[in-house]
Order: C-alpha cells, then structure tokens, then sequence
C-alpha cells in the first residue's frame, strides 16, 4: 500500500520546463509530461481498458501481489481537463490540471506558457461558458419570474431567472452572475458602466 | 422522425436542398449554440449514416422593436421568419465509436469519439441539455442497432407555453406567467371568502354607510352651517342646537360604523389567510423530498408567510380603503357637480396629473425602499452571521475585523436609510405645495363667485374640505396597483406550492398489511435525482427477515439512496423493491414508515425537550419505553446528566447537543418504534469505538427479529453484519461474508487493509 498521505499535500506544479500544452486537429487540449496524477487509488473503468493499448502506459501496468493488473497512472501526451481553483479571481491563474485518473498539478500562470498559453486560455473559456452581457434591451417581473432579453458579447438571448434576487451573485462591487432556471450563467463585467437605460432596470435587484 | 424540438418547414427545406429528405431524418433538436458558442439556431439531425449540424442566421421579417404605425400596418399579416445558412457540418456515423454528452461548467456538449480521436459535435446551453442527453441516447443505439431503439417520452415538448411560447419557468408547474390569466387567480381565491359571504355584504354596506355619513359631514359643516343656520333668512336661522344634535350624532353613527366594519374585515382577512396559511402547510406535508432538494427553500416558509402577510394587509388595509376612496369619490364628485359645474371642472382637471406625478415618485420611492430594505437586511445577516459564529471568531481572532465588517454594512444601511428620509422629507412637502395651488385656484374663483353673489359662502366651505377629502387619498390611488400587483404575485406563489404535484404518490389501491416479517428485495432498481446521471444502476439483492446487511463503499457511491428508495422519499426509475414480497409501490404510507426506522446521517430535532422529540416516533409510548429506548441507545446517562432530564430543552436556539448524543438520540427514537425494518445510515459514525460497540450490543439484542441495513465506511461498525455488499458508482462490485470478501482481494480487502494499516501506523493492531 502506498502512503496516502504523502502523496496529496504536497502541491505540483506545472511549468514550461515539465510540461508543455498541445491542440489536435479538432481542438481538444492535450498536455505531454512525464508527471503523474496524483492519489486516485483506482482508475475509471473506461480508461483501464483504454490502456491496456496505450504505448504511453504500457511501463505503468505492473502486477499486483494477488496477480491482478494494476493500472498506475499515466504519464507522456493524454488529454486533460482544466479547472479554475478561483474562477471569479483569477480566470487565468491557479488552474487545476487533470487527467483522466486525478488532478496532475495547478498551473501558477497560465500566461508562463507563452504560446501555448492560447489553447489553454481557450479551453477555459469554452468550458467556463457565460456569455458577458453588454446591454439589457428588456427585463420584466412577472409573478416572481424575471424575464430577460439581452445583448450578449455571444448574440442576442433571452431567458428566465426565478427569484431573481437570490440568484444574482456578487462577486465584487461592481461584477456580477446571473443564474437563470435552467442554470445557464451570465456575467455582467461592470454594472457601471453599462448604459443608463440598462443600468436602470437592474437596478432594482442590486 | 422524433421531433425533440418542431423543425420549423422553413428549415427542413434547407436540409431537403443538402440532400437529407425529411423522411430520412429519425431525430432532430436544435442546439442554442454554434462551434464557437455564439448564440445561434444550430439544427442537428440524425439520420441512418449520419448526424448533420446545420447553423442557422434566422430573420425575422418584423422589425424587432415596431412602431405603433407599423404594427398597425402589418396587423393581420403573418409574420415570416427566414434562415440563411451559415454553416453546415456532417458527421458519418460509421467512423464514429461513441457519443457523449459533456457538461462544462454551464454548458454542455456532445462529443463524437472516433477510433482515435475525438471531436465536438455541438454546443448548447443548460436550455437544451435534456434533449442532448435524448439525442445521444438514441444516436448511440442508431450507431450500436441501426436503430433509434426505444421511444423514451419528450418530457421538453410541455416545458413551453402552447400559446405564447414561452418557457414556463417551472417544469413541474405547467403556468405560463404571460398567459396567465389574472382573474382566474382572484377566482381561485374566492372560495376561501366564500364561507364568510354574509359577513362580507355586511361589511360593504358599512362601507357604503359610513362614506354616506362622511360625505354629509362636511355638508352639514359647511352649507348648512353657514347658508343655512348662521346666515338671516336661512331654512333653519338660529336653529343651533338642532344643527349640533345633527352634527354630533352624524359623527358618532360615522365612528360607529368605522369601528363595526374595522372589526369585521380585520376578522374576514384574518380567518381568510389563516384558511390560506392551512392549506398551504397541507400541501406542503404532501409534496415529496425532492420538491425541497430541488429548490432554494432557504426560508420557504417565512417567504410564505410573508405572501400569506402580504394578502392579509391587503385584504384588511388596502382593499376597504380602496373601497372607501372609490365610493367617496363618486359621492363627492356627483354632488359637487350640482351645486357648480365649473368650480368642480376646476378641482377635478388636476387630478390625473397628480396621480400621474405620483406614480412617477413612487417608483422612485420604491427603488429607495427596496435598497434600504436590502441593505438592512445583509446588516441583520451579518448580526446574526457573527453571533452564531462568535466561537469561531474568536478562536480566529477576529473581532476587529468583525468590527469592521459591521460597520461597513451598519454604515450603508444607515445610509441608504438616510437618502430615503432625505427624499421622504424633501419631495412630498413639494407635492402638497403643489396641490395647494390647486385650492389657489378654487379661493380665487370660488371667492370671486361669491363676491358677485353667484355662490352661497358655506358652498364655498364644502367644496374646499370635498377638495382636501378628494387630493387626499391620491397617492394610495396612484400605489395601489403596485399594491395590488403584490398581491398577485403572493397569490400565484402560494397557489405554485398548492398546485406542484408530488412525485411520490401513495398508490390509490394501497393495500395494508399488518404483521410484515421484514424481508427486503431490491429487483434491478436503476435510479438519478437528475436525469441521465444514475447513481443506483441495476441493483439487485436480498435480505432475509432478522438478517442483518452492511452496505460498504466510498463517499457518493449511493448508499444512503439506497435508504432513501426503501423509505420511499423518491421512487425508483425502474425495477421494483419489495417488502415480503409485495411492492413497496404499493404499500400505504403508513404502513410502509411504521414498519420501517432510519437513523441518518444528518440528526434532526425539533425543538421540544427530549422526551418529546423521542417521543416523536410514538406519540403514546410510556415513559417505561421511553427510558428502555434510551438505554438501549446509551443516551440514558448522558440525559440524566442534565439538569432537567428528559424535560431537557433542545433544538434550535436551546441546549447544543453533540455529534454523538445526537446520534444517540436519534437511535432512541428509531428503535423506539420497535420497527420491523431498521435502517442504519452512519448512525453511529461520531461515536468513539467503544460507545459504538456498546450501543451495537443492545441494538442487536434488541432488533432480533428486525431486518437491519448498516451503512458506513468504517467497518468496524459493520461487524456483525452477516452479509455485506460493496457499492461503486451506484453498481454491486462486491458480496458475501466477511471472510469471503478477504478472500476474493478486491475493493473490501483494500478498505480493510487500508484501516488496518492507518490503525499500525498509530501503533494498535
């Protein structure tokens, strides 16, 4: 049995000089390190058959006392998924790394990766959906619902928020992210600085 | 075709022009969302080789914002949408292995995994990830079968508004707001005054009375006083003290009446919403779990109470006086209007402009309001916040910081409190300046009419205090719709509760049964709080009566679902559980929770003293049970321990019990039941090793003949379980004896090497 313990506290970091990011053909982001995610004691079901073909994990099949295969984590080029530890801080900062068995390390910067730094910007972005709303054409109260029709950096939109006051989150003095009833997000990056007529029907729900 | 969203004629021309023919097409839906995620009409279909995205530019051929002129133009005419193509993808579904839908943070999308690869079929927002999940499911099958399978039921088709086309904002809850019709609202509110009809006649002719009497007032006061009583050669010259008795006893019937119809519609509205309040908190009792896990019901029943408050004022302050002013309004119009046209043109032109000034600065006002209303409210958060968490505070050592917080929010709430007393104070004593010029207006020309003797001077009298009875009432005028609006809103979300149909319903054929043994089967329970995400899949197992079952496996595996599908506070998706071979489905109610006693994780208790919350599992057990209940959960010596024993006061706001003794009490009350079925969830996961043992000695001996299910993650809890299952992600990996499962090596055997290492680490084995 390995140490537990050990194996989680301590916090890996990815850098240009142990990792490096890559896109294939259809966009989906790669990493290539020779580091390992980190305290996953069994890997998904999926992934182990998945494996067992994989020339990056062949060295990290090994056999267990009872003769069965167990499937250490592996290392080289996989797919990750990203995570932002503080998404309403720092949207390109302290993001979490992770592949398929557990979270591999945080990236102190996402900018320290110079080129690559665009993939992974992207792939935040996608994943992290919330159109920006610049201009709020009409908003209406009816029966505890309010329904929206707004001008997104996306397009145009309308939705429904139920409760509204409750589902407004603010995040600072001026930002904020609307939730509506589908749990869909949307972000309003400066509450000030949108036009008078906008600003006034929001204003209400401050 | 399957038609998880109607494909409008318009574009299923477009995809004929690309080759795909209506009748080859088994599934389509459109995704909100085109590859870069801009919000775009992005049709996918499917048909027996492939999946084709068609993004869509739509126009509609109305302008988005018409003028009065136009829409009067285009009246009549319908309305045409065109498309123009923007993009068109196609998928083959030969190449492609899987589908998948993947949820982002919030959105989602569906990805294609080729042999090697894999790729990104479409985006789509939360709005669409229900018919995601369908689209893939049947695109699976097509890829697997050839064949879109079985036809699942398109629960999105109902969630829009078959007139307006609206969302509803609530799929369980089938009203559209836009097309709700407000006065079936009020309809549905008047069975509720109905049983007090006579009541309510009685109280509109007392309105009606009293605004008779409060219109003769200032008559009597005015013409009669001064043309009639004062004046040489009046009707009734000298007569004074006649005029007095009239006065004096037009002022008592007035109060009189006042006093009488205050008593009335205070009992009316008080009764009404104590019937509303009832019948909610009914509902409420009959609504499933889910309805609360569902929903921020943070404060569910004070917001009820506040709409139930809402009507009460409503119906006890704001609709007689509204009552009141609309009577007194049309008696004072209709009676200044004979005694002179002119001078009442005069009073009444300002009218409209006044309310329309009104509604103006009530807006404003209430903006105000409501910013002071929430800034005092996050202040009281914050109070309460801080005190609750004084431990905390100060373990931290943060009282300064604390203080400082405080501040910040008393600061703004005073503020906001400080600008609405500013505009209170400087706005409305413009507004009656302004009305005063009104009565400028009438002293002038009324003055000037009795100068020339074209008016009597006590006419001159009455028409100014009419004037003040008038300009008085204005602004509750000009508020009341907003008023009333409110009142609505209360109204609709009180009826939500009462209308929003459990999920769990008792069987209408329930069959009871006395005397069940106790033996449990799980038939291939397959079940998900949301849908397409399984946390219980295809499960099956059985316990014998009096056996004992541990359930083992890692934090969100689904074992506490488990006991909540015995218990019934959800049903199973499908499969069936059975209690002595009969579907729990079909047990009643009562039976089914008499029979069956769970101590959960999370120990609930009302606030009550101890020996009424044992109690609460057997309303007529004897003190006798009562104390055996809790000695056999080792609660005993830590009740006694108090000052007031059993009388012992808890719950929220009185003596804080531990982890433990909660759990301990919770025990109580389960095994008070003497239940059949006894289920188990971390009962006693807070305890130390000793205290566990012990109570698990006297569970035993008391729980013979019961069939009990133990969950917990430590398996020394798990001891005297003769059978044990281990769970993963919702599936059986694992079942047998203790020994058996040591043997087999796998998931228990790591757990149980696992816990014995942690306890060699600490030097105990």
């Amino acid at each position: 049995m390995e140490n537990i313990l050990e194996n989680t506290v301590e916090i890996s970091y990815l850098t240009p000089e142990n990792s490096s990011f890559f896109v294939t053909d259809n966009g989906f982001l790669m990493i290539d390190t020779q580091l390992k995610a980190q305290s996953i004691n069994e890997p998904p079901k999926e992934c182990r058959k998945f494996d067992l073909n994989d020339t990056y994990s062949k060295n990290n099949i090994k056999s267990g006392n009872n003769g069965n295969k167990i499937v250490s984590a592996v290392i080289g080029k996989r797919a990750v998924h990203l995570r932002r530890a503080f998404p309403f801080d720092y949207p390109y900062k302290y993001i979490s790394v992770s592949d398929d068995y557990g979270e591999i390390g945080i990236i102190l910067d996402v900018d320290l990766f110079g080129e690559s730094a665009e993939y992974i910007k992207n792939e935040l972005d996608t994943k992290y959906f919330a159109p920006k709303i610049i201009q709020i054409v009409s908003l209406k109260e009816r029966f505890g619902y309010s329904y929206w029709k707004v001008k997104c950096n996306k397009g145009d939109y309308s939705f429904t928020v139920k409760d509204t006051f409750r589902n407004i989150i603010h995040v600072n003095d001026k930002r904020i992210f609307i939730t509506d009833v589908d749990s869909n997000r949307y972000e309003i990056e400066d509450i000030y600085s949108l036009d008078r007529n906008s600003f006034r029907k929001i204003e209400l729900y401050l | 075709m399957i038609e998880l969203e109607k494909i409008p004629d318009k574009v299923l021309e477009i995809f004929r022009d690309k080759g795909i023919l209506k009748e080859n097409i088994a599934v389509c839906m459109m995704s909100d969302l085109d590859t870069c995620q801009f919000f775009y009409d992005n049709w996918v279909v499917l048909t027996d080789n492939e999946i084709c995205c068609l993004t869509l530019t739509k126009n509609l051929k109305e302008k988005p914002y018409m003028s009065f002129a136009d829409r009067f133009l285009s009246f009549g005419k319908k309305l045409e949408t065109t498309y123009t193509e923007y993009n068109f993808r196609c998928f083959e579904l030969k190449k492609i292995k899987k589908l998948k839908v993947e949820e982002l943070i919030s959105s989602c999308r569906l990805v294609a995994e080729t042999e090697d690869d894999k790729e990104v079929v479409f985006y789509c927002t939360f709005s669409n990830k229900q018919n995601a999940f369908s689209f893939s499911s049947y695109a699976n099958n097509m890829i697997k079968n050839g064949d879109i399978g079985e036809i699942k039921e398109n629960r999105n088709k109902e969630l829009f508004c078959p007139q307006c086309g609206t969302r509803f904002p609530e799929p369980e809850r089938k009203i559209c707001t836009r097309c709700m019709k407000k006065g079936k609202l009020i309809a549905r509110l008047l069975p509720f005054f109905k049983r007090y009809s006579i009541c309510i006649f009685l109280l509109f002719l007392g309105i009606i009375l009293s605004t008779l009497l409060s219109i003769i007032i200032p008559y009597i006061s005015g013409t009669v006083m001064y043309d009639d009583v004062l004046k040489v050669g009046g009707d009734f010259y000298g007569q004074l003290g006649l005029l007095l008795t009239v006065m004096i006893g037009t002022n008592i019937l007035s109060s009189l009446f006042t006093v009488l119809n205050g008593i009335m519609h205070s009992k009316i509205a008080a009764r009404v919403t104590y019937d509303l309040k009832k019948e909610i908190f009914n509902s409420i009792g009959k609504l499933s779990l889910g309805f609360f896990t569902s929903r921020q019901t943070g404060g569910l029943m004070t917001r009820i109470n506040n709409d139930a408050e809402t009507l009460y004022w409503f119906f006890c302050d704001g609709f007689p006086y509204l009552v009141t002013n609309i009577f007194q309004f049309i008696g004072i119009a209709v009676l200044m209007f004979t005694m002179s046209p002119i001078l009442t043109f005069l009073t009444l032109i300002p009218v409209p402009v006044f309310v329309i000034c009104y509604k103006i600065i009530l807006k404003y006002f209430r903006k105000l309001h409501a910013k002071s209303f929430s800034k005092n409210r996050s202040f009281n958060a914050v109070i309460t916040d801080v005190i609750s968490g004084m431990r905390i505070v100060k373990v931290f050592a943060r009282e300064k910081s604390e203080l400082i917080r405080f501040n910040r929010h008393s600061k703004s709430s005073s503020d906001a409190k400080t600008s609405l007393a500013i505009a209170q104070n400087s706005v409305f004593p413009l507004i009656y300046y302004f009305m005063g010029i009104g009565s400028y207006i009438i002293w002038a020309y009324g003055g000037y009419l009795v100068i020339k003797g074209k008016m009597q001077y006590g006419e001159l009298m009455t028409y100014t205090a009419f004037m003040g009875m008038i300009y008085g009432p204005l602004d509750f005028l000009a508020e009341v719709t907003n008023w009333w609006a409110d009142c609505l809103n209360a109204v609709s979300r009180m009826f939500e509760i009462m209308d929003t149909e459990p999920d769990v319903k008792e069987s209408s054929n329930a069959v009871s049964i006395h005397g069940i043994s106790g033996n449990v089967e799980f038939r291939n329970v397959c079940f998900s709080y949301v849908k397409n995400r399984p946390v219980i899949s295809d499960m099956s197992f059985e316990i014998k009566s009096g056996e004992t079952l541990g359930i083992v496996g890692k934090t969100g595996a689904g074992k506490s679902t488990l006991a909540n599908l015995l218990t019934r506070l959800y049903d199973t998706d499908s499969g069936e559980i059975l209690i002595d071979g009969i579907n729990i489905r079909n047990i009643s109610f009562a039976d089914l929770h008499n029979n069956i006693a769970i101590v959960s994780q999370e120990t609930y208790f009302f606030r009550g003293s101890i020996l009424e919350n044992i109690r609460y599992a057997k309303p007529d057990a004897s003190y006798e049970e009562i104390i055996e209940a809790s000695k056999n959960a080792g609660a005993h010596s830590f009740i006694m321990k108090y000052p007031d024993g059993y009388n012992t006061q808890i719950g929220f706001g009185n003596r804080e019990l531990s982890g433990g003794e909660k759990q301990r009490l919770s025990i109580a009350r389960a095994i008070l039941k003497k239940p059949k079925i006894l289920i188990l969830d971390e009962a006693t996961a807070a305890m130390d090793t000793e205290t566990e043992r012990m109570i698990q000695n006297s569970i035993t001996r008391i729980t013979k003949n019961c069939t009990t299910l133990i969950i917990a993650h430590r398996l020394s809890t798990l001891r005297d379980a003769k059978k044990l299952i281990v769970i993963e992600n919702g599936k059986i990996t694992e079942c047998g004896t203790h020994s058996e499962l040591i043997a087999a090596q796998g998931g228990y055997f790591k757990l149980y090497t696992m816990q014995l290492e942690a306890l060699k680490a600490i030097g105990i084995e």
